[in-house]
Protein backbone atom coordinates (compact mmCIF):
# COMPACT_ATOMS: atom_id res chain seq x y z
CA UNK A 1 0.00 0.00 0.00
CA UNK A 2 1.20 3.70 -0.47
CA UNK A 3 1.35 5.83 2.69
CA UNK A 4 0.27 9.14 2.55
CA UNK A 5 3.84 11.05 2.64
CA UNK A 6 3.76 13.60 5.43
CA UNK A 7 6.77 15.32 4.57
CA UNK A 8 6.31 18.79 2.33
CA UNK A 9 9.70 17.08 0.98
CA UNK A 10 8.12 14.11 -0.85
CA UNK A 11 4.68 15.55 -1.49
CA UNK A 12 6.37 17.24 -4.64
CA UNK A 13 4.89 15.91 -7.60
CA UNK A 14 6.50 17.98 -10.24
CA UNK A 15 8.49 15.20 -11.45
CA UNK A 16 5.46 13.66 -12.48
CA UNK A 17 6.04 10.12 -11.26
CA UNK A 18 2.95 10.73 -9.27
CA UNK A 19 -0.50 12.60 -9.71
CA UNK A 20 -1.53 14.30 -6.98
CA UNK A 21 -5.34 15.21 -6.50
CA UNK A 22 -6.61 17.53 -4.25
CA UNK A 23 -9.98 18.08 -2.40
CA UNK A 24 -11.26 20.66 -0.77
CA UNK A 25 -14.66 22.24 0.89
CA UNK A 26 -16.86 22.59 3.95
CA UNK A 27 -17.44 20.07 6.31
CA UNK A 28 -19.89 17.07 5.20
CA UNK A 29 -20.23 17.99 1.76
CA UNK A 30 -18.58 14.54 0.35
CA UNK A 31 -15.09 14.86 0.00
CA UNK A 32 -14.24 11.02 1.49
CA UNK A 33 -17.31 9.99 -0.24
CA UNK A 34 -15.87 11.36 -3.20
CA UNK A 35 -12.01 9.91 -2.47
CA UNK A 36 -13.98 6.36 -2.54
CA UNK A 37 -15.44 7.33 -5.63
CA UNK A 38 -12.54 7.85 -7.41
CA UNK A 39 -9.81 5.63 -5.66
CA UNK A 40 -9.76 1.65 -5.85
CA UNK A 41 -9.28 1.20 -2.46
CA UNK A 42 -10.98 2.77 0.97
CA UNK A 43 -9.51 6.03 2.17
CA UNK A 44 -7.33 5.94 5.12
CA UNK A 45 -9.48 8.69 6.56
CA UNK A 46 -8.60 9.84 10.39
CA UNK A 47 -12.38 9.98 10.83
CA UNK A 48 -13.86 10.32 14.53
CA UNK A 49 -17.56 9.89 15.40
CA UNK A 50 -19.05 13.46 15.52
CA UNK A 51 -21.43 13.27 18.58
CA UNK A 52 -22.99 16.92 18.19
CA UNK A 53 -25.50 17.53 15.10
CA UNK A 54 -25.47 14.35 13.60
CA UNK A 55 -27.56 13.46 10.75
CA UNK A 56 -28.92 10.26 9.49
CA UNK A 57 -26.37 9.82 7.40
CA UNK A 58 -23.22 11.61 8.65
CA UNK A 59 -21.91 10.08 11.52
CA UNK A 60 -18.26 11.01 11.21
CA UNK A 61 -15.78 13.68 10.32
CA UNK A 62 -12.80 13.60 9.37
CA UNK A 63 -10.40 15.04 11.37
CA UNK A 64 -6.92 16.21 9.27
CA UNK A 65 -6.44 14.09 6.57
CA UNK A 66 -8.05 11.53 3.65
CA UNK A 67 -6.16 10.10 1.71
CA UNK A 68 -7.01 7.45 -1.31
CA UNK A 69 -4.78 6.14 -4.16
CA UNK A 70 -5.23 4.78 -7.65
CA UNK A 71 -2.98 3.09 -10.25
CA UNK A 72 -2.53 5.18 -13.39
CA UNK A 73 -2.50 2.58 -16.81
CA UNK A 74 0.61 2.99 -16.67
CA UNK A 75 1.42 2.44 -13.11
CA UNK A 76 1.42 6.04 -12.30
CA UNK A 77 -0.04 6.37 -8.93
CA UNK A 78 -2.31 8.46 -8.90
CA UNK A 79 -3.11 10.24 -4.88
CA UNK A 80 -5.85 11.78 -3.42
CA UNK A 81 -6.14 14.12 -0.52
CA UNK A 82 -9.14 15.15 1.36
CA UNK A 83 -8.39 19.18 2.69
CA UNK A 84 -9.96 19.56 6.39
CA UNK A 85 -12.56 21.09 6.46
CA UNK A 86 -12.18 22.48 9.50
CA UNK A 87 -10.47 25.79 9.95
CA UNK A 88 -8.31 24.91 12.61
CA UNK A 89 -6.53 22.73 9.78
CA UNK A 90 -6.19 25.49 7.62
CA UNK A 91 -2.39 25.99 7.89
CA UNK A 92 -2.12 22.25 6.64
CA UNK A 93 -3.84 23.74 2.69
CA UNK A 94 -0.56 24.93 1.38
CA UNK A 95 1.34 21.86 2.16
CA UNK A 96 -1.26 20.09 0.64
CA UNK A 97 -1.82 21.97 -2.71
CA UNK A 98 1.86 21.60 -3.28
CA UNK A 99 2.46 19.80 -6.69
CA UNK A 100 -1.03 19.10 -7.51
CA UNK A 101 -2.14 18.77 -10.49
CA UNK A 102 -5.57 20.09 -10.02
CA UNK A 103 -8.42 20.81 -6.69
CA UNK A 104 -11.75 19.64 -6.33
CA UNK A 105 -14.17 21.50 -4.64
CA UNK A 106 -17.44 19.97 -3.38
CA UNK A 107 -19.98 21.95 -2.18
CA UNK A 108 -23.13 20.86 -0.15
CA UNK A 109 -26.67 21.94 -2.08
CA UNK A 110 -27.95 21.96 1.46
CA UNK A 111 -26.06 24.72 3.02
CA UNK A 112 -27.66 28.01 3.22
CA UNK A 113 -25.00 30.06 1.31
CA UNK A 114 -23.46 27.75 -0.98
CA UNK A 115 -22.85 30.84 -3.50
CA UNK A 116 -20.33 32.35 -0.85
CA UNK A 117 -19.11 28.94 0.04
CA UNK A 118 -17.90 28.71 -3.63
CA UNK A 119 -16.35 31.86 -3.18
CA UNK A 120 -14.79 31.53 -0.14
CA UNK A 121 -13.08 28.35 -1.23
CA UNK A 122 -12.02 29.66 -4.64
CA UNK A 123 -10.57 32.69 -2.43
CA UNK A 124 -8.55 30.30 -0.30
CA UNK A 125 -7.12 27.79 -3.56
CA UNK A 126 -6.18 30.68 -5.60
CA UNK A 127 -4.23 32.48 -2.87
CA UNK A 128 -2.47 29.57 -2.50
CA UNK A 129 -1.66 29.14 -6.07
CA UNK A 130 -3.54 30.94 -8.27
CA UNK A 131 -3.04 28.79 -11.26
CA UNK A 132 -4.33 25.51 -9.96
CA UNK A 133 -7.44 24.43 -11.96
CA UNK A 134 -9.86 23.95 -10.05
CA UNK A 135 -13.77 22.20 -10.81
CA UNK A 136 -16.49 22.63 -8.52
CA UNK A 137 -18.75 20.13 -7.63
CA UNK A 138 -21.91 19.91 -6.09
CA UNK A 139 -23.47 17.14 -4.00
CA UNK A 140 -26.58 16.86 -2.18
CA UNK A 141 -28.84 18.52 -5.11
CA UNK A 142 -31.39 15.43 -4.11
CA UNK A 143 -31.82 17.03 -0.81
CA UNK A 144 -32.59 20.73 -1.61
CA UNK A 145 -35.39 21.91 -3.03
CA UNK A 146 -34.47 25.08 -3.00
CA UNK A 147 -30.49 25.18 -4.81
CA UNK A 148 -30.18 26.86 -7.68
CA UNK A 149 -27.01 26.94 -9.75
CA UNK A 150 -27.65 30.46 -10.68
CA UNK A 151 -25.63 32.21 -7.63
CA UNK A 152 -22.69 29.55 -8.00
CA UNK A 153 -22.26 30.62 -11.76
CA UNK A 154 -22.48 34.70 -10.18
CA UNK A 155 -19.69 33.18 -7.71
CA UNK A 156 -17.49 31.93 -10.06
CA UNK A 157 -17.85 35.09 -12.55
CA UNK A 158 -16.87 37.26 -9.43
CA UNK A 159 -13.97 35.41 -8.88
CA UNK A 160 -12.54 35.83 -12.62
CA UNK A 161 -11.63 32.19 -12.25
CA UNK A 162 -14.40 30.31 -15.10
CA UNK A 163 -13.99 27.13 -13.72
CA UNK A 164 -16.30 24.43 -14.58
CA UNK A 165 -19.48 23.51 -12.17
CA UNK A 166 -21.32 20.75 -12.03
CA UNK A 167 -23.91 18.97 -9.68
CA UNK A 168 -23.01 15.35 -8.94
CA UNK A 169 -23.58 12.45 -6.22
CA UNK A 170 -20.39 11.74 -4.50
CA UNK A 171 -21.42 8.16 -4.07
CA UNK A 172 -21.71 7.78 -7.78
CA UNK A 173 -18.55 6.58 -9.14
CA UNK A 174 -19.63 7.80 -13.37
CA UNK A 175 -20.86 11.16 -12.23
CA UNK A 176 -17.72 11.58 -9.95
CA UNK A 177 -15.40 10.34 -12.91
CA UNK A 178 -17.29 13.48 -14.81
CA UNK A 179 -16.04 15.83 -12.94
CA UNK A 180 -12.60 14.88 -13.04
CA UNK A 181 -13.26 15.13 -16.71
CA UNK A 182 -14.57 18.39 -16.44
CA UNK A 183 -11.22 19.31 -14.79
CA UNK A 184 -9.61 17.48 -17.69
CA UNK A 185 -11.24 19.43 -20.20
CA UNK A 186 -10.85 22.48 -18.93
CA UNK A 187 -7.07 22.05 -18.43
CA UNK A 188 -6.28 20.93 -22.25
CA UNK B 1 -50.25 34.34 -49.03
CA UNK B 2 -50.58 35.93 -45.64
CA UNK B 3 -47.57 37.00 -43.58
CA UNK B 4 -46.86 38.18 -40.09
CA UNK B 5 -44.50 41.12 -40.45
CA UNK B 6 -43.44 42.27 -36.62
CA UNK B 7 -41.25 45.66 -36.10
CA UNK B 8 -39.81 46.44 -32.91
CA UNK B 9 -37.37 49.47 -31.74
CA UNK B 10 -37.42 51.31 -34.81
CA UNK B 11 -38.16 55.14 -34.89
CA UNK B 12 -41.46 56.36 -35.21
CA UNK B 13 -40.93 57.78 -38.68
CA UNK B 14 -39.55 54.49 -39.87
CA UNK B 15 -42.17 52.33 -38.21
CA UNK B 16 -44.90 54.42 -40.67
CA UNK B 17 -42.59 53.47 -43.63
CA UNK B 18 -42.44 49.36 -42.85
CA UNK B 19 -46.47 50.01 -42.24
CA UNK B 20 -46.34 51.93 -45.59
CA UNK B 21 -44.48 48.86 -47.45
CA UNK B 22 -46.53 45.85 -45.66
CA UNK B 23 -49.48 47.20 -47.50
CA UNK B 24 -47.72 47.61 -50.83
CA UNK B 25 -46.63 44.00 -51.02
CA UNK B 26 -50.19 43.30 -51.61
CA UNK B 27 -49.16 44.33 -55.48
CA UNK B 28 -46.97 40.91 -54.93
CA UNK B 29 -50.09 38.72 -53.78
CA UNK B 30 -48.80 39.17 -50.45
CA UNK B 31 -50.71 40.12 -47.57
CA UNK B 32 -49.06 41.34 -44.91
CA UNK B 33 -49.78 41.97 -41.42
CA UNK B 34 -47.81 44.31 -39.79
CA UNK B 35 -48.07 44.79 -36.02
CA UNK B 36 -45.23 45.27 -32.78
CA UNK B 37 -43.22 42.37 -31.82
CA UNK B 38 -43.73 40.75 -28.93
CA UNK B 39 -40.71 38.04 -29.15
CA UNK B 40 -43.32 35.30 -30.43
CA UNK B 41 -42.88 33.58 -34.05
CA UNK B 42 -43.42 35.45 -37.26
CA UNK B 43 -42.81 35.63 -40.61
CA UNK B 44 -40.38 38.45 -40.55
CA UNK B 45 -38.89 40.57 -37.78
CA UNK B 46 -37.87 44.51 -39.00
CA UNK B 47 -35.74 46.04 -36.44
CA UNK B 48 -32.80 48.78 -36.30
CA UNK B 49 -29.57 47.42 -35.06
CA UNK B 50 -28.34 50.87 -34.42
CA UNK B 51 -30.53 50.50 -31.17
CA UNK B 52 -29.50 48.31 -28.04
CA UNK B 53 -32.77 46.86 -28.06
CA UNK B 54 -32.64 46.19 -31.79
CA UNK B 55 -29.21 44.77 -31.70
CA UNK B 56 -30.67 42.22 -29.02
CA UNK B 57 -33.63 41.83 -30.85
CA UNK B 58 -32.16 40.78 -34.07
CA UNK B 59 -30.12 38.24 -32.07
CA UNK B 60 -32.75 36.65 -30.60
CA UNK B 61 -34.76 36.43 -34.11
CA UNK B 62 -31.66 34.71 -35.65
CA UNK B 63 -31.55 32.39 -32.76
CA UNK B 64 -34.75 31.47 -33.43
CA UNK B 65 -34.44 31.06 -37.40
CA UNK B 66 -36.55 34.43 -37.73
CA UNK B 67 -35.86 36.06 -40.98
CA UNK B 68 -35.38 39.46 -40.28
CA UNK B 69 -34.67 42.95 -42.24
CA UNK B 70 -32.36 45.70 -40.18
CA UNK B 71 -33.17 49.02 -41.58
CA UNK B 72 -29.80 50.33 -41.56
CA UNK B 73 -28.49 47.40 -43.55
CA UNK B 74 -25.55 48.15 -45.84
CA UNK B 75 -27.23 48.20 -48.96
CA UNK B 76 -29.75 50.63 -48.17
CA UNK B 77 -27.92 53.55 -49.33
CA UNK B 78 -30.26 55.96 -47.38
CA UNK B 79 -29.60 54.33 -44.10
CA UNK B 80 -28.62 57.62 -42.17
CA UNK B 81 -31.83 58.80 -42.60
CA UNK B 82 -34.21 55.65 -42.19
CA UNK B 83 -35.21 52.80 -44.53
CA UNK B 84 -36.98 54.35 -47.98
CA UNK B 85 -40.77 52.80 -48.64
CA UNK B 86 -39.22 51.79 -51.84
CA UNK B 87 -36.61 49.69 -50.77
CA UNK B 88 -38.31 48.54 -47.37
CA UNK B 89 -40.82 46.95 -50.51
CA UNK B 90 -37.91 45.49 -52.45
CA UNK B 91 -36.20 44.12 -49.29
CA UNK B 92 -39.26 42.77 -48.32
CA UNK B 93 -40.32 41.45 -51.15
CA UNK B 94 -36.62 39.26 -51.71
CA UNK B 95 -36.37 37.97 -48.21
CA UNK B 96 -39.70 37.12 -47.95
CA UNK B 97 -39.45 35.13 -51.20
CA UNK B 98 -36.33 33.88 -50.35
CA UNK B 99 -38.52 32.35 -47.65
CA UNK B 100 -40.27 30.15 -48.96
CA UNK B 101 -40.89 28.18 -45.39
CA UNK B 102 -44.35 29.88 -45.52
CA UNK B 103 -43.90 30.03 -41.54
CA UNK B 104 -47.13 31.70 -41.52
CA UNK B 105 -48.58 28.72 -43.41
CA UNK B 106 -46.77 25.58 -40.60
CA UNK B 107 -47.94 28.01 -38.13
CA UNK B 108 -51.87 27.53 -39.09
CA UNK B 109 -51.02 23.67 -38.90
CA UNK B 110 -49.72 24.09 -35.89
CA UNK B 111 -46.56 24.98 -34.46
CA UNK B 112 -46.43 21.76 -32.50
CA UNK B 113 -45.20 19.67 -35.84
CA UNK B 114 -41.49 20.88 -34.77
CA UNK B 115 -39.72 18.84 -32.43
CA UNK B 116 -40.45 20.22 -28.28
CA UNK B 117 -37.07 21.33 -28.14
CA UNK B 118 -37.10 23.29 -31.41
CA UNK B 119 -40.30 24.90 -30.78
CA UNK B 120 -39.47 26.18 -27.02
CA UNK B 121 -36.19 27.82 -28.29
CA UNK B 122 -37.95 29.36 -30.92
CA UNK B 123 -41.09 30.80 -28.99
CA UNK B 124 -39.03 33.83 -28.32
CA UNK B 125 -41.51 35.07 -25.45
CA UNK B 126 -40.68 31.89 -23.20
CA UNK B 127 -36.52 33.03 -23.12
CA UNK B 128 -35.58 32.70 -19.50
CA UNK B 129 -38.98 32.18 -18.17
CA UNK B 130 -40.46 29.18 -15.90
CA UNK B 131 -42.18 26.74 -18.31
CA UNK B 132 -44.53 24.22 -17.52
CA UNK B 133 -43.95 21.74 -21.07
CA UNK B 134 -46.66 18.78 -21.64
CA UNK B 135 -46.08 16.22 -23.94
CA UNK B 136 -48.74 14.14 -23.70
CA UNK B 137 -49.86 12.60 -20.26
CA UNK B 138 -46.74 13.86 -19.27
CA UNK B 139 -45.65 17.85 -17.65
CA UNK B 140 -42.56 19.18 -16.14
CA UNK B 141 -41.51 22.21 -15.01
CA UNK B 142 -38.72 23.89 -16.45
CA UNK B 143 -36.64 26.39 -14.83
CA UNK B 144 -34.09 28.42 -16.57
CA UNK B 145 -33.56 30.81 -13.28
CA UNK B 146 -32.30 27.88 -11.35
CA UNK B 147 -30.89 25.66 -13.75
CA UNK B 148 -33.44 23.03 -12.43
CA UNK B 149 -36.52 20.70 -14.05
CA UNK B 150 -39.21 19.69 -11.66
CA UNK B 151 -41.65 16.51 -12.20
CA UNK B 152 -43.74 14.18 -10.24
CA UNK B 153 -41.06 10.91 -10.97
CA UNK B 154 -37.58 10.58 -12.17
CA UNK B 155 -38.98 8.54 -14.98
CA UNK B 156 -41.55 11.69 -15.94
CA UNK B 157 -38.36 13.85 -16.62
CA UNK B 158 -36.71 10.19 -18.30
CA UNK B 159 -40.15 10.53 -21.02
CA UNK B 160 -39.78 14.31 -21.78
CA UNK B 161 -36.11 13.75 -22.16
CA UNK B 162 -36.17 11.28 -24.69
CA UNK B 163 -39.03 12.67 -26.41
CA UNK B 164 -37.54 16.51 -27.09
CA UNK B 165 -36.64 15.59 -30.54
CA UNK B 166 -40.50 14.53 -31.25
CA UNK B 167 -43.39 17.42 -31.63
CA UNK B 168 -46.66 17.35 -30.33
CA UNK B 169 -45.26 19.48 -27.05
CA UNK B 170 -47.43 22.51 -25.67
CA UNK B 171 -45.78 25.18 -23.65
CA UNK B 172 -47.10 27.72 -21.06
CA UNK B 173 -45.19 30.70 -19.56
CA UNK B 174 -45.57 30.30 -15.73
CA UNK B 175 -45.95 33.21 -12.93
CA UNK B 176 -43.15 32.93 -10.52
CA UNK B 177 -45.51 31.93 -7.82
CA UNK B 178 -47.15 29.30 -10.05
CA UNK B 179 -43.37 28.19 -10.55
CA UNK B 180 -43.36 26.83 -7.14
CA UNK B 181 -46.04 24.44 -7.50
CA UNK B 182 -45.03 23.23 -10.98
CA UNK B 183 -45.20 19.36 -11.35
CA UNK B 184 -43.65 17.53 -8.55
CA UNK B 185 -40.76 17.25 -6.30
CA UNK B 186 -38.13 15.61 -8.18
CA UNK B 187 -35.75 17.99 -9.07
CA UNK B 188 -32.87 17.70 -12.03
CA UNK B 189 -30.49 19.71 -13.74
CA UNK B 190 -32.05 21.43 -16.39
CA UNK B 191 -28.56 21.59 -18.90
CA UNK B 192 -28.62 17.95 -18.52
CA UNK B 193 -31.74 17.35 -19.35
CA UNK B 194 -31.74 19.58 -22.49
CA UNK B 195 -28.18 18.30 -23.15
CA UNK B 196 -29.36 14.79 -23.28
CA UNK B 197 -32.29 14.94 -24.92
CA UNK B 198 -30.52 17.73 -27.68
CA UNK B 199 -28.10 14.33 -28.06
CA UNK B 200 -30.36 11.96 -28.24
CA UNK B 201 -32.70 13.55 -31.02
CA UNK B 202 -29.29 14.93 -32.82
CA UNK B 203 -30.83 13.48 -36.56
CA UNK B 204 -34.11 14.82 -36.36
CA UNK B 205 -33.10 18.65 -35.12
CA UNK B 206 -33.05 20.94 -38.13
CA UNK B 207 -29.17 22.92 -38.18
CA UNK B 208 -29.09 25.45 -36.01
CA UNK B 209 -29.01 29.29 -37.06
CA UNK B 210 -25.83 30.10 -38.65
CA UNK B 211 -23.65 32.95 -36.32
CA UNK B 212 -21.42 33.71 -34.07
CA UNK B 213 -21.72 31.92 -30.94
CA UNK B 214 -20.09 31.52 -27.54
CA UNK B 215 -20.85 30.45 -23.55
CA UNK B 216 -19.74 32.23 -20.71
CA UNK B 217 -20.83 29.81 -17.83
CA UNK B 218 -20.56 26.02 -17.86
CA UNK B 219 -23.81 24.16 -18.76
CA UNK B 220 -24.29 21.94 -15.25
CA UNK B 221 -23.42 18.33 -16.99
CA UNK B 222 -22.50 16.76 -13.90
CA UNK B 223 -25.03 13.88 -14.58
CA UNK B 224 -24.61 13.39 -18.21
CA UNK B 225 -21.89 10.91 -17.72
CA UNK B 226 -22.20 9.11 -21.26
CA UNK B 227 -21.77 12.75 -23.03
CA UNK B 228 -18.06 12.57 -23.11
CA UNK B 229 -18.37 14.00 -26.77
CA UNK B 230 -19.88 17.19 -25.72
CA UNK B 231 -17.16 18.56 -23.25
CA UNK B 232 -14.87 20.02 -26.30
CA UNK B 233 -18.00 21.73 -28.00
CA UNK B 234 -18.64 23.13 -24.73
CA UNK B 235 -14.82 24.22 -24.57
CA UNK B 236 -14.51 25.41 -27.97
CA UNK B 237 -17.90 27.84 -27.27
CA UNK B 238 -16.19 29.08 -23.66
CA UNK B 239 -12.79 29.61 -25.49
CA UNK B 240 -14.05 31.81 -28.38
CA UNK B 241 -16.65 33.30 -29.99
CA UNK B 242 -17.45 30.87 -33.06
CA UNK B 243 -19.19 29.40 -35.71
CA UNK B 244 -20.78 26.32 -35.99
CA UNK B 245 -18.20 24.87 -38.81
CA UNK B 246 -15.33 26.23 -36.90
CA UNK B 247 -16.53 24.80 -33.59
CA UNK B 248 -17.08 21.56 -35.17
CA UNK B 249 -13.47 21.63 -36.31
CA UNK B 250 -11.82 22.70 -33.40
CA UNK B 251 -13.87 20.21 -31.49
CA UNK B 252 -13.22 17.31 -33.84
CA UNK B 253 -17.21 16.60 -34.18
CA UNK B 254 -19.49 17.11 -36.93
CA UNK B 255 -21.30 20.39 -37.29
CA UNK B 256 -24.75 17.88 -36.44
CA UNK B 257 -23.58 17.42 -32.68
CA UNK B 258 -22.48 21.18 -32.71
CA UNK B 259 -25.98 21.68 -34.08
CA UNK B 260 -27.51 19.95 -31.45
CA UNK B 261 -25.65 21.22 -28.56
CA UNK B 262 -26.77 24.89 -29.15
CA UNK B 263 -30.23 24.00 -29.31
CA UNK B 264 -29.59 22.14 -25.75
CA UNK B 265 -27.85 25.61 -24.52
CA UNK B 266 -30.14 28.05 -26.10
CA UNK B 267 -33.12 26.05 -24.69
CA UNK B 268 -31.30 26.29 -20.96
CA UNK B 269 -30.92 30.22 -21.72
CA UNK B 270 -27.04 30.27 -21.36
CA UNK B 271 -26.39 30.28 -25.02
CA UNK B 272 -24.99 33.72 -25.91
CA UNK B 273 -24.78 35.66 -29.52
CA UNK B 274 -21.55 37.33 -31.23
CA UNK B 275 -22.52 40.84 -30.16
CA UNK B 276 -24.44 40.78 -26.82
CA UNK B 277 -22.54 41.25 -23.68
CA UNK B 278 -18.52 42.09 -23.15
CA UNK B 279 -17.79 39.71 -20.33
CA UNK B 280 -14.40 37.35 -20.06
CA UNK B 281 -13.61 34.62 -22.27
CA UNK B 282 -11.68 31.60 -20.61
CA UNK B 283 -8.42 31.60 -20.70
CA UNK B 284 -6.57 28.66 -21.73
CA UNK B 285 -4.17 27.51 -18.48
CA UNK B 286 -0.54 28.51 -18.25
CA UNK B 287 1.48 26.35 -20.37
CA UNK B 288 3.73 25.95 -17.57
CA UNK B 289 1.15 24.01 -15.47
CA UNK B 290 0.46 21.42 -18.69
CA UNK B 291 2.73 18.24 -18.31
CA UNK B 292 0.55 16.78 -21.96
CA UNK B 293 2.14 13.06 -20.53
CA UNK B 294 0.98 13.19 -17.23
CA UNK B 295 -2.79 15.15 -18.29
CA UNK B 296 -3.36 12.16 -21.49
CA UNK B 297 -2.74 9.44 -18.70
CA UNK B 298 -5.13 11.18 -16.16
CA UNK B 299 -7.73 11.82 -19.21
CA UNK B 300 -7.39 7.89 -20.09
CA UNK B 301 -7.81 6.78 -16.47
CA UNK B 302 -11.31 8.88 -16.46
CA UNK B 303 -12.58 7.88 -19.75
CA UNK B 304 -12.41 10.87 -21.23
CA UNK B 305 -10.21 9.82 -23.73
CA UNK B 306 -9.09 6.12 -24.90
CA UNK B 307 -5.40 4.51 -25.40
CA UNK B 308 -3.69 3.94 -28.43
N1 LIG C 1 -28.10 12.44 -0.50
C1 LIG C 1 -26.85 12.61 -0.87
N2 LIG C 1 -25.88 12.25 -0.03
C2 LIG C 1 -24.60 12.43 -0.45
C3 LIG C 1 -24.27 12.99 -1.69
N3 LIG C 1 -22.93 13.06 -1.79
C4 LIG C 1 -22.44 12.57 -0.63
N4 LIG C 1 -23.43 12.18 0.20
C5 LIG C 1 -23.37 11.67 1.59
O1 LIG C 1 -23.00 12.78 2.40
C6 LIG C 1 -22.42 12.32 3.61
C7 LIG C 1 -21.20 13.15 3.97
O2 LIG C 1 -20.13 12.84 3.13
P1 LIG C 1 -18.58 12.81 3.58
O3 LIG C 1 -17.86 12.20 2.41
O4 LIG C 1 -18.40 12.20 4.90
O5 LIG C 1 -18.28 14.35 3.69
P2 LIG C 1 -16.87 15.06 3.97
O6 LIG C 1 -16.77 16.21 3.04
O7 LIG C 1 -15.76 14.07 3.94
O8 LIG C 1 -17.11 15.62 5.44
P3 LIG C 1 -16.01 16.05 6.56
O9 LIG C 1 -14.98 14.97 6.59
O10 LIG C 1 -16.81 16.11 7.81
O11 LIG C 1 -15.50 17.37 6.16
C8 LIG C 1 -22.13 10.86 3.38
O12 LIG C 1 -23.09 10.11 4.11
C9 LIG C 1 -22.33 10.64 1.89
O13 LIG C 1 -22.81 9.35 1.59
C10 LIG C 1 -25.36 13.39 -2.56
O14 LIG C 1 -25.19 13.92 -3.66
N5 LIG C 1 -26.61 13.17 -2.09
MG1 LIG D 1 -14.47 13.49 5.31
Amino acid sequence: MIRPPMEPATMQTQDAAVAKLVLAGPMGAGKTTAIRSITDAAPVSTEMPLSEGASDDKDTTTVALDFGHAVLEDGTPLLVYGMPGQERFAFMRPILLEGAFGVVIILNAVDEDVSAQCEHWLREITAIDADLPVVIGITHTDRSASFSIEPVRAAIRNSGMPVPAFTFDARDKQQTFHLMRALLMDMQ
Amino acid sequence: MNIELKYTALAHADERRVRLAANALAAHHLVVHASDWNGGHCDVLVTDSRDRQGALALERARLAQIPTLDVCARDNRNGETGASVVWLVRSLHRLLREQPIAAGAEQAAGGARRPGLVELVIRGDLAGQPVLARHGSISVGLLPRTGRVLSHTLGDALHARSHLGAPGWQFQALKDAAAQQAPGEILTSLDTFFMEGAWRARTQLPRFADGQYRLRDWPDLGSATELIEVLPIVRALLRERAGIADIARSSRRSEQEVSACLWALAASNILLGGKSGGEYLVQAPAPARRNHGMWSRLAIHFGLTRSG
